[in-house]
């Protein structure tokens, strides 16, 4: 019996709203949403990256597991750095988070490392949101207690903070459109997050982007 | 009163008309009039009523700083007229009055006041039997404003926000604080609670137009500065620890975080003390140049000035420039200095009369001021021999300031009261906090910027943390307030709290009756406890106390200023609510089959399944029904899950949980219980062994996050060669339960579930439906069953596909009620639900799952000692008899034994498997032998019989479980 589909943590929330669906990396995601704001990305934009496979490891030989796997890691805790098609996020002392990029292999090189002592891999289904625009800050504003424009996008600075009472971490990332910031959170909390962010995305004028739009930001 | 001709940097815009009602009359002001500017320009003089005499009461502050002028605006109560701006439309009514403003009913309790002295309530309203008609009376006649019940929601945002460093106060000081600090290299945020910065140095101007000129290049540079941001009609409202700093503007409540704070936030003037000091037409020196500089209204026509500063005569300057017919400054000092403001007010033919105060005001016959009575004053003591009267329309009081310090005390500032200067001011600073200005003194136009440029370049060094030393900017030579602003009368209504109608023989008494400290004259005669907080009145009631016991004000002390110092709208505090809740992977499938959901804990979990034309217990019991005779799935993902990887991973569960987790064989499952230091049951679950060096176990729902933390904590303490891995949302998991599980499982499962291959509490990883899982037997309702765990991304999945699978069967889901059911008929409890802050194993007849011999557990040392004492309850079963058909207990409901309390009812529910109510409550020891009959108190006050009886209630053996039913 084959695999089945993937589901995102996003999925129930988003439903009600998707014009269009696509499949990514065997998660069935929003291509577009049905009311989904023409100028969103020219305020402040919410998007879905939960179909991203990622991992996590932690433990006193992580970082040396890592590096067995020829994974470069961040010199310091709450700071990520991007290999070939991944990112290595360093969450703490001996904790990283490992995400592909699309079509990425790093993450089932990871799960596929042996038992060894010292190093523990800690399964990973995040909700993971973009968020985008010029207006991305003001809307952390209304929603986080971290002056989150202080994030260093080019020097790789990660928060672990909590917006709109659900903990977080938050990467500032630079793209040709600018910097955006992704959000990973526990995604049994996601929905939440993601009804939570819209609502005032929506209020400041912007709103949900399915993935279509998405990528024009994102790699 | 009129309107001015234009005035340089008028707040009004003349083109613009505003049309508006005050009392049921129309009126016309201008765009960027205050109320009470806009009714005072149209020669409307008396704008409320005082909140106990019900006196007539004019403008007093013309600043957001009293509450003389409150409106209704239709379904917007308690509007301050002073501030708010006058809108095209406006209905407004004065609040606190029966009847209307002119006509209040009620102002006859003026004439009543010999009876209604400070307390009297105390000492009036103290029977029990009288008490409510009391309190429907009072409830009727006091109270600000009328609330409209059908008023909509009113939307505001919650906003953070950072800066460096954040200046309080936009006046002289603080824009000079503001531009210091920024040419340091500080982002700066500058607020002020007015329309525009600019403070006192665009007001107070004494005729000065140079001084106008440089406040004019202050602002324009920091406007136009790249590091200052300025939030005009903004209040700083408290300050908080770190820095913190709730911002209160129109539209919404910005918390900002600074890395240092500048306190430039000025000083109030305060009134002077003399009878019918709240007359219409009293007010504030400060007020009139308001008026004049900011709305061009000319504050009267005939104007006594009591001065006791340079500042009155400044007033006295300004009025003459508009206008005003100056009839004497009244100087409460005995000698005039000698000083460019006193000569410029006696050059102009105005007569300067030293050592003289204001003895009475005069009212005509619609309660407004008419003349006043001057005297010789030496000490507050009046020589009426050479009283003298003077009609006018206007008394400007300018005998003294208090400073704004409220942030300050908040911040932790140590403040010394100066006698030179007759003020208390910053004495130790809190780090990371700066004052000048006023507030810090500092007075006089040249020194308030200096002042300010010191305080911010400090603010900035102390944020860039640079090293830098400046010298302290000293206040000039003359006193700003007066020590003694207060003029004796043998009849009073010489007020000193405006709010409260507090007169000065109201803080004699108050002192008399032995509430001779700050703190209890404060809650005595609530002075400073109205909107107004105090700040035109506890100034003048700390110098009044500290005479009368004989004290310096700095031996008084002051009162507590507690965060917010100024009323905020409740619709700011409320501001959009975030409620984080979290939802299972399976929420859509639960809310497609119909769910009803409940709270448990930070989750919404499906209480029921509700069934079209059934009813919320019908379909329970249909659920119940479905897991006794066929197949039926729950999800239980919200159990906490944690996985322990590592050599010593054994012994660090060994010393967690109370059992032989070490002695546990691999592919095998044990029931375990954790306790606290002190033997208390703090939570239970499954502990897992899937190899000789991992281990994965649930939790309680609510448990899990306590849990993971304390075990975290624990390890960081212990230091053992283990990993704890929170898997909560990180996997999905159901339990498959009922007699036809097995057969509904076995086509979509690679695993061997024979019993031989799979029995009774046997873990196996496997696939379902081509997902990876871990499977668990346990039943926690006494079936056949299987708990499955699947990653998240795969839990919708498993879903669809055991209720495929399940079809044949009649397979359904069931909820929480009907778990809760199922587990009582097997007699199993529910931490927290059956246990409580102070349960131990021993009371729960766990005694079983607590391994006292092995080397250590937490909790071991207290359970040994628990062990040798006798219990004193135990958690027993009980039922009802056999249709019974009376009240039903419900959980909590007392035992009673003897007319006295002897344990409670923990869980209640009626089996339909069994026919009868069955439930757990702790009782004495003495009492849990089956057949013991006792009762239990319902919440009408009756009593119902139930009978201790064995659990569990069904399937004794457990046979069920074991394929031998």
């Amino acid at each position: 019996m084959s695999l089945p589909a993937r589901t995102s943590p996003l999925s129930d929330v988003q439903a009600a709203h998707a014009a269009r669906w696509i499949d990514l990396e065997g998660m069935r995601s929003v291509a577009a949403f049905e009311r989904e704001p023409a100028a969103a990305l020219d305020i402040v934009a919410i998007g879905d990256l939960s179909y991203r496979r990622r991992v996590g490891v932690k433990g006193p030989s992580a970082a040396a597991a890592l590096a067995g796997l020829g994974l470069a890691t961040p010199a310091k805790p709450n700071s990520w750095c991007r290999t070939e098609d991944a990112i290595v996020a360093r969450l703490g002392i001996t904790e990283y988070l490992i995400e592909d990029s699309a079509g990425g292999e790093t993450v089932a090189k990871v799960l596929a490392l042996p038992a060894a002592a010292g190093v523990y891999p800690v399964p990973r289904f995040d909700a993971e949101l973009v968020v985008a625009g010029p207006q991305a800050v003001d809307l952390f504003r209304q929603t986080c207690a971290v002056d989150i424009s202080t994030l260093d996008a080019a020097g790789g600075a990660l928060a672990l903070t909590s917006m709109v009472g659900v903990g977080v971490t938050v990467a500032a990332v630079m793209t040709p459109a600018g910097v955006t910031y992704r959000i990973w959170c526990d995604g049994t909390y996601g929905g939440y997050l993601w009804e939570t962010l819209c609502e005032v995305a929506e209020d400041m004028g912007g709103g949900a982007i399915g993935y279509e739009a998405v990528a024009r930001v994102v790699r | 009163m009129s309107r001015l001709p234009q005035r340089p940097d008028e707040w009004i815009d003349r083109s613009r008309q505003v049309r508006y009602r005050f009392e049921g009359r129309d009126y016309i002001g201008f765009a960027g009039d205050a109320v009470s500017s806009a009714l005072w320009a149209s020669g409307v003089r008396t704008l409320g009523r005082s909140f106990k005499y019900h006196r007539p009461r004019g403008i007093l502050s013309m600043a957001n700083h009293d509450v003389n002028v409150l409106v209704q605006d239709g379904q917007r109560l308690n509007v301050r007229g002073d501030v708010v701006p006058v809108r095209e439309g406006m209905d407004l009514t004065a609040v606190n009055t029966w009847g209307g403003l002119a006509k209040d009913r009620v102002r006859f309790l003026d004439r009543l006041s010999a009876f209604l002295p400070v307390g009297f309530y105390y000492k009036a309203f103290y029977s029990k039997r009288w008490f409510p008609t009391w309190e429907r009376m009072f409830r009727a006649i006091t109270g600000l404003g009328r609330i409209d019940a059908a008023t909509p929601h009113i939307y505001t945002h919650k906003r953070y926000d950072f800066c460096d460093v954040l200046v309080i106060g936009g006046g002289v000081a603080g824009l000079s604080a503001a531009l210091s600090a920024a040419d340091a290299g500080a982002s700066v945020v500058l607020v002020d609670e007015n329309a525009r910065v600019g403070g006192s140095g665009m007001y107070q101007l004494g005729g000065d137009t140079a001084q106008r000129e440089a406040v004019r290049g202050l602002i324009a540079r920091a406007r136009g500065h790249k590091n200052i941001r300025v939030f005009e009609s903004t209040l700083a409202a408290a300050w908080y620890a770190d820095q913190w700093v709730p911002l209160v503007d129109a539209d919404k409540l910005t918390k900002i975080r600074a890395r240092a704070t500048v306190m430039a936030s000025g000083a109030f003037e305060q009134p002077t003390v003399f009878r019918n000091n709240d007359l219409p037409g009293v007010m504030l020196g400060s007020a009139m140049q308001r008026l004049i500089h900011r709305y061009a209204v000319q504050p009267a026509r005939r104007v006594v000035v009591t001065a006791a500063n340079a500042d009155g005569y400044r007033v006295a300057l300004d009025l003459i420039d508009a206008g005003v017919q100056v009839l004497a400054v009244a100087d409460l000092r005995d000698t005039l200095p000698s000083c460019p403001a006193v000569e410029k007010v006696r050059a102009r033919g105005v007569e300067c009369l030293p050592g003289t105060g204001i003895y009475e005001a005069h009212a005509d016959g619609s309660g407004e001021l008419t003349a006043v009575t001057l005297c010789k004053v030496r000490e507050g003591v009046a020589d009426t021999s050479t009283a003298r009267r003077l009609d006018c329309d206007g008394v400007a009081m300018s005998t003294g300031w208090a400073p704004a310090a409220n942030l300050l005390y908040q911040a932790g500032t140590k403040m010394r009261f100066d006698e030179r200067l007759q003020q208390f001011v910053p004495d130790v600073l809190p780090e990371g906090v700066f004052a000048c200005g006023r507030v810090n003194g500092v007075f006089a136009l040249d020194s308030k910027q200096a002042d300010g440029a010191r305080a911010g370049a400090l603010a900035a060094a102390h944020v860039l943390g640079t090293a830098l030393e400046v010298d302290p900017v000293l206040p000039g030579g003359e006193a700003p307030s007066h020590p003694w602003p207060v003029v004796k009368h043998p009849s009073g209504k010489n007020f000193v709290d405006f709010d409260e109608d507090l007169q000065v023989k109201d803080f004699e008494n108050a002192v008399q009756e032995g509430y001779d400290n700050i703190e209890l004259l404060k809650r005595f005669t609530t002075v400073g406890m109205g909107p107004s907080q105090g700040k035109h009145s506890n100034m003048t009631a700390l110098r009044i106390l500290a005479r009368l016991v004989g004290k310096s004000p700095q031996q008084v002390g002051t009162t507590t200023a507690r965060p917010f110092f100024h009323p905020v709208p409740m619709s700011h505090l409320a501001g959009r609510g975030f409620n984080p809740h979290r939802r299972s992977p399976l929420h859509g499938r639960h809310a497609a089959l119909g769910a009803v959901f409940m709270p448990a804990g930070a989750w919404e979990r499906p209480e029921y399944y509700a069934v079209p034309g059934k009813s919320r217990i019908d379909s329970i019991h249909d659920e119940v029904r479905r897991v006794r005779t066929k197949v039926a799935v729950i999800d239980v993902g919200t159990l906490g899950k944690i996985e322990i990887r590592g050599p010593q991973a054994a012994e660090f569960l060994n010393r967690v949980y109370t059992a032989r987790i070490d002695l546990l064989k691999v592919g095998g499952t044990r029931y375990g219980i954790s306790c606290d230091e002190t033997g208390v049951l703090t939570d239970e679950g499954v502990i897992a062994r899937l190899a000789d060096n991992v281990y994965y176990f649930t939790t309680t729902t609510s448990g899990a996050a306590l849990v993971y933390r304390e075990m975290s904590r624990l390890n960081s303490e212990w230091r053992l060669e283990c990993g704890i891995i929170n898997l909560t949302g990180a996997y999905s998991s159901v339990n498959l339960a009922g007699p036809d599980c097995r057969k509904a499982l076995g086509p979509i499962c690679d695993a061997d579930l024979s019993p031989e291959a799979f029995p009774y509490l046997a873990v196996r990883e496997g696939k379902v439906a081509g997902i990876p899982a871990r499977m668990m037997r346990v039943g926690f309702v006494g079936e056949w069953g299987y708990e499955i765990h699947v990653p998240a991304e795969y839990g919708p999945a498993l879903w669809d596909a055991l209720m495929q699978a399940g079809e044949p069967y009649g397979i359904g889901p069931f909820g929480v009620e009907a778990q809760r059911l199922l587990r009582l008929e097997k007699g199993h409890l529910i931490v927290s639900q059956d246990t409580d802050g102070l349960t131990h194993p021993f009371e729960v007849s766990m005694d079983w799952a607590v391994k006292l011999d092995k080397p250590f557990f937490v909790g071991q040392r207290s359970l040994k000692i628990l062990k040798q004492m006798p219990l004193k309850r135990k958690l027993a079963g009980f039922k009802l008899p056999a249709g019974y058909s009376g009240q039903v207990p419900q959980e909590c409901h007392l035992v009673i034994v003897n007319g006295e309390i002897a344990g409670r009812i923990t869980s209640i529910y009626w089996s339909p498997n069994l026919g009868h109510h069955i439930g757990l409550a702790f009782l004495p020891p003495d009492m849990t032998a089956p057949g013991t009959a006792f009762q239990i108190r319902v919440t009408d006050g009756s009593m119902v019989s139930a009978e201790v009886c064995e659990t569990p209630f069904f399937d004794p053996q457990d046979l069920r479980q074991k394929e031998q039913a």
